[in-house]
């Protein structure tokens, strides 16, 4: 009786373990960009996969390429490239990686409902958050003064709109940083002179996207997912998944569902662009 | 009856309910002021930094007793050590950033702590203007802000010592001052532009019992003036900078002498001032020997196929007043900038220097390969066997401290993860030849192999 009890322990301990070992969770950390987007779909790759457990957290690019550099998450989520410094960095470290697109992004101009402003040339979006200006009644507008919001310096949404909106171009002093999109969002709706910029997948019925001209007011284009899709709407940037090779056979499989027909569907249905 | 029934059940479960719910939110209630008052003792802690490193090393030199730049000189009769070159321990505190996302001050507190004891590396104070974030001022014990072999990390650098030039006109890279920085904050467009300025009591702190305080009333000026830039593909990063410094040390009673010829034609050091030149000048009232430094450095990284490759380069000239060699003194202090009174003879001599990194990863592995050449000469109006020549009586003849060297490095290093870093590097080192010292009429063997096990935390 005693031998079968000690059996039994040692059984139900190595059931224990070997489950343990199994169901080692894939840490995903980065960009609040692609958040969402990991979230949902490591939540259907979970439920397809009984054994596999995925983690993710935001945070911004920045802080998920750091915990990549000193291991504390298997993915690291980006909505940039990676920085020169950050390649020295992970070199530094002994350590190498991968990068995988995953999706596009869309990045839309939003406003008030109550703003009567619906489209903004590309000069006249840099006019706005260079600080140079400053009214509403300057772009066709009422007049009032424009509320300024942007990201937080570590986002990459925050880079991304500078690079490629901006001309790389300062924001003006006077712009609010906000720590998340749906502070933006929060914000924009209750702020009538407000403008600011977030993903595609983020636009609420609370909030007016803008027309965004890149031929200087010839044509203007409204950010919805099949004109980005389509390449007529010219904000739209890559989002990255990077990896230490090192962990690649453990990150692999839920990133080939991510670029599967099953993955990719998902990608378009949280409202980013897929790579199909 | 059966209302009433429900109705009794539901008055029942509700006087049941009621108490549970209401310990429910109390415990709710504490349960979040709990989590409010974790996450504010969090953040107050990560806002105290601490990190340091290790260097443990073995080296092998090539004979007994060598003077040398790779981690000092090895004592007589010994070409073997085991040592803790480093033993760095840093504590940040940075203060709370205010509303606009600028932090205002922070606090640096750095110690060194190997087997030859403990010694304060830095202890200073960064204010930053609180309205743009723009203008910083840091005072105290600090990294000298010239050129970039200087400020950049040791648990950073590819090889185990900076270059000997490096070494001797800013002995122990710190020194206290008082230093004002212009560069616009991360958002900022013109980030990439830096000006680094500041007055130091000049003297440097070069290791135990040499604190940095000051020995005369002479101030010197420091700056560096660069651009840091990356590509928009982010696989280019190249910066460009320029230094200057201005400063010097009281000239006791004490012959001053400078490079000239002799009545015979001979190349030597000629009598600029006499010690009595200088008789009855109260202390407070003496001159200065002029230290003036002008520099320029780049460094250029590109990740390409081969994996990272880094380049980097300095060249500095100047006056630098030394000494000459005594029995107490030897050649390679005697030009290195003096962090006390000596009541010495003064030797002005003109000298140039500069270093050259290549630092090659190999592809996307932990394999770093690393080439360092620097060349450091003491008196660039002299050379070969005009050092050590006999000259006119009144003048000085050139000395071993004269001598040109020339050192060729390399090294290969495994980084292990983060913290761990193992790395070899073997050092040649040619100096300048002359038939008349006899110590330097051919070159020395003095050639260093060091291994190192770096751990950074």
């Amino acid at each position: 009786m005693k031998k079968n009890n000690i059996s039994l322990i040692i059984v139900i301990l190595v059931g224990i373990s070997f489950n343990m070992v199994a169901q080692k969770r894939i840490v995903v950390k980065g960009s609040d960009t692609v958040l969402p987007l990991s979230q949902k779909e490591a939540e259907n790759y979970m439920k397809a996969n009984a054994g596999a457990g995925i983690t993710v957290v935001g945070g911004g690019s920045g802080v998920g390429i750091a915990a990549l550099i000193d291991g504390t998450t298997d993915i690291a989520m980006s909505s940039r490239k990676i920085k020169m410094d950050e390649r020295l960095k992970i070199s530094d470290a002994g350590k190498a990686f991968k990068e995988v697109i995953i999706a596009q992004d869309a990045l839309a101009v939003i406003v008030n409902p109550g703003n009567p402003v619906s489209q903004l040339t590309r000069e006249q979006i840099e006019g706005i958050f260079t600080g140079k200006i400053d009214n509403w009644k300057e772009v066709g507008g009422e007049d009032a003064k424009i509320v300024r919001l942007a990201r937080e310096t570590s986002s990459g949404t925050y880079e991304f709109f500078k690079e490629h909106v901006l001309n790389r171009k300062n924001y003006a002093s006077s712009c609010l940083n906000m720590p998340a999109t749906g502070a933006i969002i929060e914000s924009i709706a209750k702020t009538k002179g407000a403008i600011g910029y977030v993903g595609l997948a983020y636009v609420e019925k609370d909030v007016k996207t803008l027309g965004v001209s890149y031929d200087k007011g010839k044509t203007f284009v409204k950010p919805t997912l099949a004109n980005a899709k389509n390449k007529s709407y010219p904000i739209v940037r890559p989002l990255f998944f990077y990896y230490n090779p090192k962990v690649e056979k453990s990150v692999m499989p839920f990133i080939n569902y991510i670029l599967s027909d099953e993955g990719q569907a998902t990608v378009e249905k949280v409202g980013y662009v897929n790579l199909k | 009856m059966i209302k009433h029934l429900f109705s009794a059940l539901t008055l029942s479960i509700f006087a049941i309910t009621q108490p549970v719910m209401a310990q429910l939110e109390e415990n709710q209630d504490t349960t979040q002021s709990t989590i409010v008052k974790m996450y504010s003792d969090i953040e107050a802690f990560k806002r105290l930094k601490i990190s340091g490193y290790i260097h443990a090393q073995f080296q092998y030199a090539d004979s007994f007793g060598i003077t040398s730049f790779s981690s000092g000189s090895f004592p007589s009769g010994t070409d073997k050590r085991f040592s803790i070159r480093r033993g760095r321990v840093k504590f940040q505190y940075d203060a709370l950033a205010n509303q606009k996302g600028i932090v205002t001050s922070s606090y640096v507190l750095g110690f060194d702590v190997t087997e030859k004891g403990l010694l304060i590396i830095d202890v200073f104070a960064k204010l930053t203007d609180p309205w743009i974030g723009w203008f910083s001022i840091t005072a105290g014990k600090q990294n000298r802000p010239f050129g970039f072999e200087i400020p950049y990390s040791s648990s950073m650098r590819e090889t185990p010592e900076r270059g000997r030039m490096s070494q001797i006109i800013f002995p122990g890279e710190r020194d206290l001052g008082a230093m004002l920085t212009i560069q616009g904050p991360k958002t900022s467009l013109y980030n990439w532009i830096k000006l680094d300025a500041g007055m130091f009591n000049g003297g440097g702190t070069r290791g135990p019992g040499v604190d940095g305080s000051e020995f005369d009333k002479f101030k010197d000026f420091i700056g560096h003036l660069s651009i840091t830039r990356s590509t928009p593909s982010e696989k280019i990063k190249y910066a460009l900078g320029a230094s200057y410094y201005y400063g010097g040390f009281r000239i006791d009673t004490v012959n001053v002498y400078a490079v000239g010829v002799d009545v015979n034609g001979v190349n030597g050091f000629v009598k600029e001032n006499s010690k009595s030149d200088f008789y009855g000048v109260s202390i407070g009232n003496r001159k200065e020997a002029i230290r003036e430094y002008i520099g320029f450095d780049a460094q250029l990284s590109v990740d390409w196929k081969p994996g990272i490759t880094t380049i980097r380069g300095e060249y500095i000239q100047g006056d630098q007043p030394g000494f000459t060699p005594t029995s107490t003194l030897s050649a390679a202090a005697a030009t290195a900038s003096p962090n006390a009174a000596n009541n010495a003879d003064i030797y002005k001599r003109p000298f140039n220097g500069a270093y050259f990194y290549f630092v090659q990863n190999i592809l996307q592995t932990p394999v770093q390969l690393v080439v360092k050449y620097d060349w450091y000469d003491p008196n660039t109006k002299v050379s070969g066997d005009d050092i050590g020549k006999s000259v006119a009586s009144s003048n000085k003849a050139f000395s071993a401290a004269d001598i040109k060297y020339d050192t060729w490095g390399f090294g290969l290093a495994y980084r292990w993860d983060a913290n761990l870093k193992l790395s070899a590097y073997y050092e040649i080192v040619k100096n300048e030849t002359t038939k008349n010292v006899a110590a330097d009429n051919g070159d020395l063997a003095d050639n260093v192999l060091t291994i190192r096990l770096q751990v950074r935390f």
